[in-house]
């Protein structure tokens, strides 16, 4: 693996305003990941997490600072070019999964493919080998409500990957599904970054999930108080994350 | 569930609108097609002179008794032989219109001066047998249509009653019109309605044929200067009437078919923005995984150009049926305006005019429908495609 940093983010400021009053989500953040690492973003809730994986995935937009991914200056895209950022650089798996209630579990894959404009022939094929990879080659025609949470959250996955993006940002993905729902997907994750070389970004609380990062950045009032990788790892998850 | 039900009551707010527009664009071209046939079987003659004034003492002029089977008031005959001394005149007819019952039957009788009819109007399309032989034997032309009804023949005699007075009429000949309303008619010499309806030295109308059609105004001015009791009608000028007439109610039709599509076309307005903000997290999961603003404004501008798709059909099929039970009476006001038509105009039509349904008609409704649904879809569709992806996927 090279060691190249595929998101790059620097001194990122966010404040939302919510009525009268401002929360200032992001002070000052930044942080590099490197190409084919499992990146975790571990902190309480409302310490800003989401709100840094919604500046990555080029859905929302910081006040100053600046955000490149793989080579792409997010501050200078606009229009159409945001959406293709986020069609083809960015898998993104929401903290609520947000598959398309009306498709079906194959085409909520294929959604990314088709809005590529990937040929309808090589979409069929692609779609199986996703859902194959994902395990759920046998689901292909339910619709998402018909599905548990977690394999809700392994068609997002496969979804997420359709596009071969740099990047796939996984936002709380123990969240709503129980212990062994959650180790499988972590499995998935692992397994995925070790074949394909994928590089995630994990924003959680939830140790069970920190176990398979490769990096931790712990996260406190929208900034990084510290990062582990190697062995730190594992001292990290002793000490109160 | 509740979705369908929206769906389905814009889609009839369209239809409603484009049903308006098509049967009153058919009724209006339906009125248009009657009135240009009745006068294209007047061409022939360029002006028709009649009595338009109901005062009496008048040297040309006699009152109508109360119920009469003269449908004009008379015309004095020596009026037509004035007119011929006119200048730029080429022929002069005397007719008379009057309504007349034959084997028990009402009909409309023309009484016609055969030698000067032939010069004005170019004579009868006689299809079986032959123009009756003399000025004032009692022989008829019948229509092919009347003569079906009657049951009769070339060379059946007729009872033909005008009034107090009664004939029996043989059979000469059948003509043909290809309309039926035109085909219910009994031509018979002009001196036998005449005296059959008491009218001796008066006709109901005096056709005019012209030297050439740029002196018809002309003629019409010196008529009127000359007889000034008198209604001179110039046959080009009362087309133009009648397709003035015509265009008024068009335009009058039109603006209600556009009242109706309005009030369909708010109707999708609403129902989209409904479905926008219902499907605020499905857009806003689209634009998070790359969708493109057009490519959402497309998804919604298509489904407003379905609902209007769907709407105008229903409503082109609801106004073929509408079309076909509007009583045809309406039709008949355009025709009716004409007095030169009168005549040729029995009270049996008012059941026989058969609707037009032209293709501008057609794809005026349907273009219209789609063309209101997909701009009443446009603010809608504008919304969405403009939505922020991060506040719809952001809670549950
Ligand atoms: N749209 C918003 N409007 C107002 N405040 C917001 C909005 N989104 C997030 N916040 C606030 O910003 C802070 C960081 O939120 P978030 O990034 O969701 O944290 P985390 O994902 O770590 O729980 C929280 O205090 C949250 O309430
Ligand atoms: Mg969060």
């Amino acid at each position: 693996m090279s060691s190249e940093a595929v998101v790059v983010v620097r001194d990122v400021h966010k404040t939302y305003r919510y009525g009268r009053s401002y929360v200032r989500a992001l002070r000052g953040i930044s942080l590099e990941v490197t190409r084919g690492d499992i990146a975790c973003l571990v902190g309480p809730s409302g310490s800003g997490k989401t709100t840094l994986l919604n500046i990555v995935g080029g859905i929302d937009f910081p006040d100053s600072g600046a955000v490149v991914v793989d080579g792409v200056d997010l501050g200078k895209l606009k229009g159409r070019e945001l959406s293709n950022y986020r069609l083809r650089k960015i898998g993104y798996v929401f903290q609520f999964y947000n598959l398309v209630p009306v498709l079906t579990v194959a085409e909520n894959v294929e959604l990314p493919l088709a809005l590529a404009g990937v040929d309808k022939k090589i979409r069929e094929g692609r779609v199986r080998e996703l859902l194959e990879a994902v395990g759920l080659a046998h689901l292909a025609s339910r619709t998402p409500d018909s599905l548990s949470g977690g394999e809700q959250q392994r068609v997002a996955i496969a979804r997420a990957l359709a596009n071969n993006p740099a990047v796939v940002l996984m936002d709380e993905p123990s969240a709503s599904i129980d212990v062994e729902s959650t180790v499988k997907i972590m499995k998935l994750v692992e397994k995925l970054n070790g074949e394909l070389g994928q590089t995630f970004i994990i924003a959680t609380h939830d140790v069970l999930v920190a176990r398979s990062c490769s990096k931790i950045y712990k996260i406190r009032d929208g900034m990084v108080v510290g990062v582990y990788s190697g062995d730190n790892v594992a001292r990290a998850l002793l000490g109160d994350i | 569930m509740k979705r369908k039900l929206r769906f389905g009551l814009t889609v009839a707010g369209i239809a409603v609108g484009v049903a308006l527009v098509f049967s009153l664009l058919s009724i209006a071209a339906t009125a248009e097609r009657i009135a240009v046939q009745q006068f294209t079987r007047l061409v022939g003659y360029d002006i028709a002179v009649f009595n338009g004034s109901l005062r009496q003492g008048r040297l040309q002029q006699r009152q109508i008794p109360l119920g009469s089977p003269v449908l004009q008031s008379p015309v004095a005959e020596y009026v037509a032989e004035a007119i011929s001394s006119l200048q730029g005149v080429y022929a002069v007819s005397p007719v008379i219109t009057v309504r007349g019952v034959v084997n028990g039957l009402s009909v409309t009788v023309q009484g016609i001066d055969l030698q000067t009819y032939v010069e004005v109007v170019g004579g009868v399309n006689i299809v079986e047998g032959k123009m009756f032989s003399c000025g004032n034997c009692s022989e008829a032309v019948v229509g092919r249509s009347l003569l079906l009804e009657l049951n009769a023949t070339v060379g059946s005699r007729l009872n033909l009653s005008i009034g107090s007075g009664v004939s029996e009429v043989l059979v000469s000949g059948v003509f043909e019109t290809g309309m039926r309303i035109q085909e219910m008619v009994v031509y018979v010499p002009l001196d036998l309605v005449q005296k059959l309806a008491g009218m001796e030295g008066y006709a109901t109308q005096i056709l005019v044929k012209c030297e050439s059609p740029r002196v018809v105004e002309a003629v019409v001015n010196s008529i009127t200067s000359a007889f000034p009791g008198l209604s001179a009608v110039s046959m080009v000028a009362a087309l133009q009437r009648v397709e003035e007439a015509v265009n008024t109610m068009t335009a009058f039709f039109l603006s209600i078919g556009a009242v109706a599509l309005t009030a369909g076309g708010f109707g999708v307005m609403n129902t989209m923005f409904m479905a926008v903000v219902e499907r605020t997290r499905e857009i806003g999961i689209l634009k998070s995984v790359g969708a493109t603003d057009r490519f959402v404004f497309t998804l919604f501008i298509t489904e407003s150009a379905l609902i209007g798709f769907t709407g105008s059909f229903t409503g082109l099929v609801v106004g073929i049926a509408l079309s076909r039970l509007i009583p045809t009476a309406v039709v008949s006001i355009g025709g009716a305006r004409s007095p030169g038509a009168r005549s040729l105009q029995p009270p049996t039509n008012l059941r026989i005019a058969e609707l037009v349904i032209t293709p501008e008609a057609v794809s005026i409704a349907v273009v219209t429908g789609i063309a209101v649904a997909t701009v009443a879809g446009l603010l809608p569709a504008y919304r969405a495609a403009r939505m922020k992806p991060v506040e719809a996927v952001r809670y549950v």
